[in-house]
């Protein structure tokens, strides 16, 4: 098939984590795939713009200017909108949404999608976290279990890169690793506490998407060694992580089988009534506002998971009045994501003697420990934590004049450790918790406007206690001080882990999608981002979606073969 | 009327009196801002102001870092207009306070006179109220403007962009 009357083997919307996954792997299966994109281009090392910049050289030093930052009060909430990569940041009065609940919906809308400033965590996903719904009786069981998700965990890894060690732990599988960063002293003491102390509670280094040691796949595909510049989200000049840009889309592109359209905004998926399927994909050119249909017998939904739910939702027909694939009406329902509101902070006086020098990109991270084996606690599941170490020092400011200029010259003081820990709390999608249409409002496209009704519950709030609790028993234990708990009680969303909506189950009634990622009702149509998570464990996602997409673009294209799609 | 009441009179007063033409109250300065304009001794006042914080002719040979500037653009640029006008204002309140101090205006004191008032200062357990916006940021911005330059980070403080793969946990200092 040619381009020429807008018709591909397969169209895959979204150009981003999971998107560039599915791209490669239906173009290295010999299908001519069109992949459609509603930013703008981001070309690895062409479209960095700031990537080699010295502090010196943002007009700000790397603050928000207060214009931007009142311009778009959702998207100044993420940690990583400053001046050196707020371009790779939907504006909050270009895209609107209705909140009738708060939602900070973070946005990257390019080539690479968020693959460019994500915090590159790496961790699989274990059998507790597959039979969990089952188990504990939440959401729907998962139709897949670990051993399925295992040997294409495998395959992204190597692909991708992965740093790590084999830690041996049944609540975080070991996978194909790079070599790991290393502990510093002060987390290593924690790591020997912690292990002495309690039977079940393990301090890693954690895996992340870093080429520690490049490998042949990886210098293949241009890419060399981390050089620890943390930098990250400004794109990186060595490819040294994982994004879209560097890795899946330019080897899809290798292939020739690869169409990259940027600036297509994807309208909805084409139902064809008598055909029983769909068979393309609506777009709206994001620039001149013109409607183009394009055509393929194979569709992946790689959206990012708001915007794949916003889109299935607005795909109507007279089979599908309520969105595709929606007979059960539970499309937009269960979304999920990951508390991330609470945080410990604490100081280390010992070690005294002792620094860390270099850099590193990620840090310490401790898989979940609570209600793994049994139900503990009077709360469902736990919570993942990352756990950092560094050493304070400090720069004395005060005088003027000579004073402050020898101050300012001087090697700054070495400070005591401080130590922190993230917690990262599994949430249990609710029906409650929900992506709708505004049967009015339109965006700038003409597409309806997106409300957003999620919640915490009393589960998460439990959970908090708890992460407080325990965490101040094992700070004490590691003989830290100054020990304070923050809550920031921020909205979800600015965990950036959104989830669910068309999750996948076992029974079409219950579920939208079966094992293979397809909707139960339109098999043709593969819904492989973080809108087909069943539930949310505790561990950064997006490996999950590369496995699930890789996995699943292998069986659509034997699935094709067999003309069954 | 109590204290409080009488500052806000008075930032809205001068709040006010940015508004006037600029030919009313002095010649006006060579930067422009987007938020607010000063007067050639105002700008002039900041430029000698940071100067007295941060010597910074003294260092790398003899450049000027114009530390006012990135002190001022930052002003312009990075705060909320309650926080703006209060640095404005206690921009003005300044001089004030240093003529109370050394008798004449902030610009017309010797420059020993002028570091003895910022010490002055430095030395008080809280500044005056007018002050809490202006003097604290400009004397950040001004070590900012320093500490951010390519010669001292790269000099003075080894700065590398690119420190390599290499990360040890454990080293004795």
């Amino acid at each position: 098939m040619g381009d020429n009357n807008h018709t591909y083997d397969a169209i895959v919307i979204g150009s981003g984590m999971s998107g560039g996954w599915a791209a490669k792997e239906l173009c290295e299966k010999g299908l001519k795939t069109l992949v459609l994109e509603r930013g703008r281009n981001v070309v690895h090392n062409k479209d960095y713009p700031t990537t080699n910049l010295k502090p010196w050289e943002f007009k700000h030093h790397g603050q928000l200017p207060y214009q931007v930052a009142k311009d778009n009060p959702i998207i100044s909430k993420c940690y990583a909108f400053k001046e050196d990569a707020m371009h790779f940041f939907a504006k909050d009065k270009d895209h609107p949404y209705v909140q009738d609940k708060p939602f900070d919906w973070i946005k990257g809308y390019h080539v690479g999608g968020k693959s460019i400033m994500w915090a590159r965590q790496t961790q699989r996903w274990s059998e507790f976290d597959f039979e969990g719904p089952a188990r504990d009786g939440f959401a729907v069981d998962w139709p897949i279990r670990y051993k399925d998700l295992a040997p294409w965990y495998s395959h992204v890894e190597k692909f991708a890169g992965i740093s790590g060690n084999k830690d041996g732990l049944d609540t975080l599988p070991d996978g194909e690793f790079l070599p790991s960063w290393e502990l510093n002293c002060v987390e290593d003491h924690f790591k020997q506490t912690v292990s002495k102390a309690y039977s079940n509670r393990h301090v890693i280094y954690a895996r992340c998407a870093h080429l520690t040691q490049p490998q042949p796949i990886h210098l293949e595909q241009g890419r060399g060694q981390c050089q620890a510049r943390n930098l990250c989200q400004r794109g990186c000049p060595f490819g040294g992580y994982f994004n879209a840009n560097s890795t899946t889309l330019p080897w899809a592109a290798k292939t020739g089988n690869l169409t990259l359209q940027p600036d297509a905004v994807v309208h909805s998926i084409i139902y064809d009534d008598a055909k029983g399927k769909a068979t393309g994909v609506r777009v709206i050119d994001a620039k001149t506002k013109v409607f183009t249909d394009y055509f393929a017998d194979i569709i992946f939904v790689n959206a990012g998971a708001i915007n794949t739910n916003l889109i299935l939702l607005n795909s109507v027909s007279k089979r599908f009045p309520n969105g595709l694939g929606n007979d059960n009406g539970l499309l937009g329902k269960y979304f999920a994501f990951h508390n991330y509101r609470a945080r410990i902070s604490a100081t280390f006086t010992g070690f005294a003697d002792r620094n860390a020098i270099g850099g590193r990109p990620t840090s310490a991270y401790i898989p979940r420990f609570r209600n793994v084996y049994t139900q503990e606690t009077d709360f469902l599941r736990g919570y993942a934590t990352s756990f950092w170490a560094g050493r304070s020092s400090e720069t004395d400011y005060s005088g003027v004049g000579e004073n402050l200029k020898q101050h300012l010259m001087a090697e700054p003081k070495l400070g005591p450790w401080k130590v922190g820990a993230g917690f990262m709390g599994e949430t249990i999608p609710k029906e409650t918790n929900q992506l709708s249409l505004d049967p009015t409002l339109k965006d700038e496209w003409g597409i309806p406007l997106l409300h957003f009704n999620v919640a915490y519950d009393d589960n998460d709030e439990k959970m908090i206690k708890d992460f407080f609790e325990q965490f101040t028993e094992m700070f004490e234990k590691a003989g830290f001080t100054d020990i304070s708990t923050n809550d920031s009680h921020q909205a979800p969303g600015l965990d950036i882990h959104e989830m669910g909506g068309v999750r996948m189950g076992k029974d079409p009634a219950s579920s939208l999608l079966n094992e293979w990622n397809q909707l139960h009702h339109c098999k043709n149509v593969f819904v492989t981002d973080g809108a087909c998570m069943t539930s949310t464990s505790t561990q950064n996602p997006s490996l999950t979606y590369m496995a699930l997409t890789a996995r699943a673009a292998n069986e659509a294209v034997e699935m094709r073969k067999r003309k069954e799609i | 009327m109590n204290r409080r009441t009488l500052l806000k009179t008075t930032l809205v007063f001068s709040a006010g009196s940015l508004l006037l033409p600029a030919c009313l109250q002095n010649r006006k300065g060579k930067l422009s801002f987007t938020h607010f304009s000063l007067s050639a001794d105002e700008e002039e006042m900041m430029a000698v102001l940071t100067e007295r914080i941060l010597p910074s002719t003294a260092f790398f040979g003899n450049k000027p870092i114009n530390s006012h500037q990135f002190v001022l653009m930052m002003a312009d640029e990075c705060l909320d207009p309650e926080k703006q006008q209060s640095f404005v204002s206690g921009l003005k309140a300044f001089n004030k306070e240093a003529k109370v101090f050394g008798g004449s205006d902030f610009l017309s004191q010797q420059p020993a006179d002028q570091t003895k008032f910022l010490e002055s200062l430095e030395a008080q357990k809280e500044l005056p109220t007018a002050l809490v916006d202006f003097y604290p940021l400009t004397k950040r911005w001004t070590i900012e403007a320093f500490t951010t330059t390519q010669q001292y980070m790269e000099n003075i403080r080894h700065y590398n962009m690119i420190p390599g793969p290499v990360y040890k946990g454990n080293v004795p200092i």
